[in-house]
Formats: C-alpha cells, sequence, structure tokens
C-alpha cells in the first residue's frame, strides 16, 4: 500500500468515526420519517373471534362484543367511536367519499391513545324494548354497556329470510388538532342483529 | 184583583230576575273558578315546562363546558407529548374524563338532565389540573430536553475535536513510524 492510500485510507476512517460521533446530535437535529401513519378499528365476537355474520337477538338478553381500536398515527389522538343503529335500507358510511352515516348516534365512546397503543372494550348490550306488529318491529329501548337508550327505529321484516334485521355500525372519527373538529376517519365496523320474539 | 194580579206578577218577575241575579253570580263564580283553574293550570305547565327547559340548558351549559375542559386538556397534554414529556397517566385521566362525558351524552338522549349534569361536571373535575400539569410537564420536558441536546452537542463537539487532535497525531506518528521503517529498510552503504 502507497503512503497516498494509506493517507486516503485513514482520512475515510477518520469521518466515518467522526460521523457515528456526531450520529446523536444529527438524529435530535434531523427529523427522520415517520413512515405510514394509520388507525385500525375491530368488532370481535363474545369467544374474541372475528365476527363473521349475524347475531341473533331475543329481547332483553346481554350479548357481548368486543370493540378495538389501534393508533398509529405517529402521535397522542383523541378518537370517538359512534354507535349507530340502521336497517337495510338506510345509508352506510361511504368509503370512496370519505363521509359517514347520516344517521343520529345513540352512543359514543371517546378514547385517547398515544403512539402504537390499543384500546379495546367489551361491549355490552341489550335490546330493551321491541314490539313485534305484523311486518314491522319497533325498538324502543335498548341498552349499551350499562346505558338504556332510548331509540326508535322501526325495523321491516325482510321478504326473502322473513327475518327481521338492524344493523349497529361503529364510526372512527378523529379530532382534528388544527381545526379542533372531529371528523370521520374513514374507518367504521358493523354488526347485522336478526330480531326475534322469542 | 187585577191589581193583586199585577202585584204577583211584578213579584213574580221580581222573584224572577232575583233568580236570575242569583244564576249569574254563580255562573260568575263558576267562570272565575274556570278561569282561575286555567290560569293556575297555564302556569303551572308553563313553570313545569320552563323548569325541565331550565335542567335541559343547565345540562347541555354543563356538557359544553365539559367539551371544552376535555378539548382544552387534551390539546396541553398533545403539546406536552410533541415535546417528548412521558403522559401516560394523564392519558389515563383524560380517558377517564372522555367515559363520563359520553355516559353524560347517554343521560342527555334520554331525557335526564339531572344525571347528564352531574356526570358533565364529574368530567370537568377530572380533567382539572390535566392542562396545567400538562403544561408544567412540557416546560420541564423541554428544559431536560434543552439539556440533553446541549450535552449531546458538547459530546459530539468534544469527540469530532478528539478525533481531529488524535487523527492528526495518529496521522504523524503513523507517517513518522512509515519513514523509519523506509530508512531502516535503506540498503547500508
Amino acid at each position: 500500500m502507497d503512503q497516498e492510500t494509506a493517507k486516503l485510507f485513514y482520512v475515510i476512517s477518520c469521518i466515518a468515526l467522526g460521523v457515528i460521533i456526531f450520529s446523536p446530535t444529527l438524529v435530535s437535529v434531523i427529523g427522520l420519517p415517520k413512515g405510514e401513519s394509520y388507525s385500525a378499528l375491530w368488532l370481535l365476537d363474545a369467544d374474541h373471534q372475528i365476527e363473521n355474520g349475524t347475531l341473533v337477538i331475543s329481547p332483553t338478553k346481554l350479548y357481548k362484543v368486543y370493540l378495538g381500536v389501534e393508533n398509529h398515527m405517529r402521535n397522542l389522538e383523541y378518537y370517538r367511536i359512534y354507535v349507530k343503529l340502521r336497517q337495510n335500507n338506510e345509508a352506510l358510511p361511504d368509503k370512496a367519499t370519505e363521509s359517514p352515516s347520516p344517521l343520529e348516534p345513540i352512543f359514543e365512546y371517546r378514547v385517547f391513545l398515544n403512539d402504537n397503543e390499543t384500546w379495546e372494550r367489551e361491549s355490552r348490550f341489550s335490546i330493551e324494548e321491541i314490539s313485534f306488529s305484523g311486518d314491522f318491529a319497533q325498538i324502543s329501548g335498548l341498552s349499551i354497556d350499562g346505558n338504556y337508550l332510548s331509540v326508535n327505529e322501526f325495523v321491516v321484516r325482510e321478504e326473502q329470510s322473513n327475518d327481521f334485521y338492524c344493523q349497529f355500525i361503529y364510526e372512527l372519527w378523529l379530532l382534528n388538532s388544527t381545526t379542533s373538529r372531529f371528523q370521520y376517519h374513514n374507518r367504521f365496523v358493523s354488526l347485522w342483529l336478526r330480531l326475534t320474539d322469542t | 184583583m187585577i191589581s193583586r194580579t199585577i202585584s204577583s206578577v211584578s213579584n213574580f218577575s221580581d222573584f224572577d230576575v232575583s233568580a236570575s241575579n242569583e244564576l249569574g253570580e254563580s255562573q260568575m263564580k263558576s267562570c272565575q273558578v274556570l278561569i282561575l283553574f286555567l290560569c293556575a293550570l297555564t302556569l303551572t305547565t308553563a313553570l313545569v315546562s320552563l323548569c325541565f327547559a331550565a335542567d335541559a340548558v343547565e345540562a347541555t351549559g354543563k356538557i359544553d363546558d365539559a367539551e371544552s375542559n376535555l378539548n382544552s386538556a387534551f390539546e396541553a397534554v398533545y403539546q406536552a407529548q410533541n415535546a417528548g414529556a412521558d403522559i401516560r397517566d394523564l392519558v389515563v385521566r383524560l380517558g377517564t374524563a372522555g367515559d363520563l362525558l359520553s355516559k353524560a351524552y347517554a343521560e342527555f338522549r334520554v331525557g335526564d338532565y339531572e344525571s347528564a349534569a352531574t356526570l358533565a361536571t364529574d368530567c370537568s373535575h377530572t380533567v382539572e389540573g390535566i392542562a396545567s400539569e400538562a403544561i408544567e410537564l412540557r416546560a420541564k420536558t423541554e428544559i431536560e430536553k434543552s439539556d440533553r441536546m446541549l450535552l449531546t452537542f458538547a459530546g459530539s463537539g468534544i469527540g469530532l475535536a478528539f478525533l481531529l487532535v488524535s487523527g492528526i497525531t495518529g496521522w504523524r506518528f503513523l507517517k513518522k513510524r512509515y519513514w523509519k521503517r523506509v530508512y531502516e529498510m535503506r540498503p547500508e552503504a
């Protein structure tokens, strides 16, 4: 190895060592890219499995589901999960236009999550007041997590199945820290309920 | 006889007038009672509805206050988190306050304004102090952060300076050693 090559090798080694020594300062000064940010929302059945269909609901009987949110937004976030009750002919949230369902929420959860944190809650619900009349069923009261909720939902009997169906929608909303307003986060999960009078 | 008849007629008419007067008075009294009853009923209805309206207004006000307090507390905690503070305890308290506010809304929707107001007040009490604690935590973390930054800069500076000095010294040493070897390898005349 001649002297020039050795000099070059020595200088490069010194520079590399210099970068290593200076790297803590560089990391604190230069902001590294944070990667993709997203939130996850899920609904699991009573056995903590993925809910695969429809719950058959009897009046006043208590049912259990698990509702969960995971924050990967790289920040502390303030979520709201709106619970809505709909029947088949009412609008669902629109993923394409990122708009929520126009239905009024009947209940809400408020969740505060740090980055990479998970929130999961056992949600218990029951249909407290329901009346069946011919091809109609009217839900007047239900209970979610021990909170009695007064509703007025008419459910029409489905012609094909001859059953009464309605659906719980859980919409995820997020507080926009710039505008200080909640915005629909374009995520929802749902649970079909088949209502029986027994 | 005629005069007697007339007098009896006149007596009769007197009786008729007095009877009709009595009847009018009793009707008037009934009317007065009825009007008073209607007024009382209207007043009661108005007062009751006013009381309930006041309850609803009060509950709405308390819920709005709680909502605003919760948002302010969240903003403060958010800023503290951005500064790098450990906000886990504060987030747990925010969650508790959020649950109370959700319940307040649920009670409000079923018309239990008293419970709604109580829950909203509890929510406000729960978030009380969170904002100031977050601000304090943020300030403390920022001082710690700037101290740490200063230490890092100083460490890096000293490290670089040491590297520079030792690099030059090392190079000189190696160069000297190299030439020494070269001179040693030189064939003797």
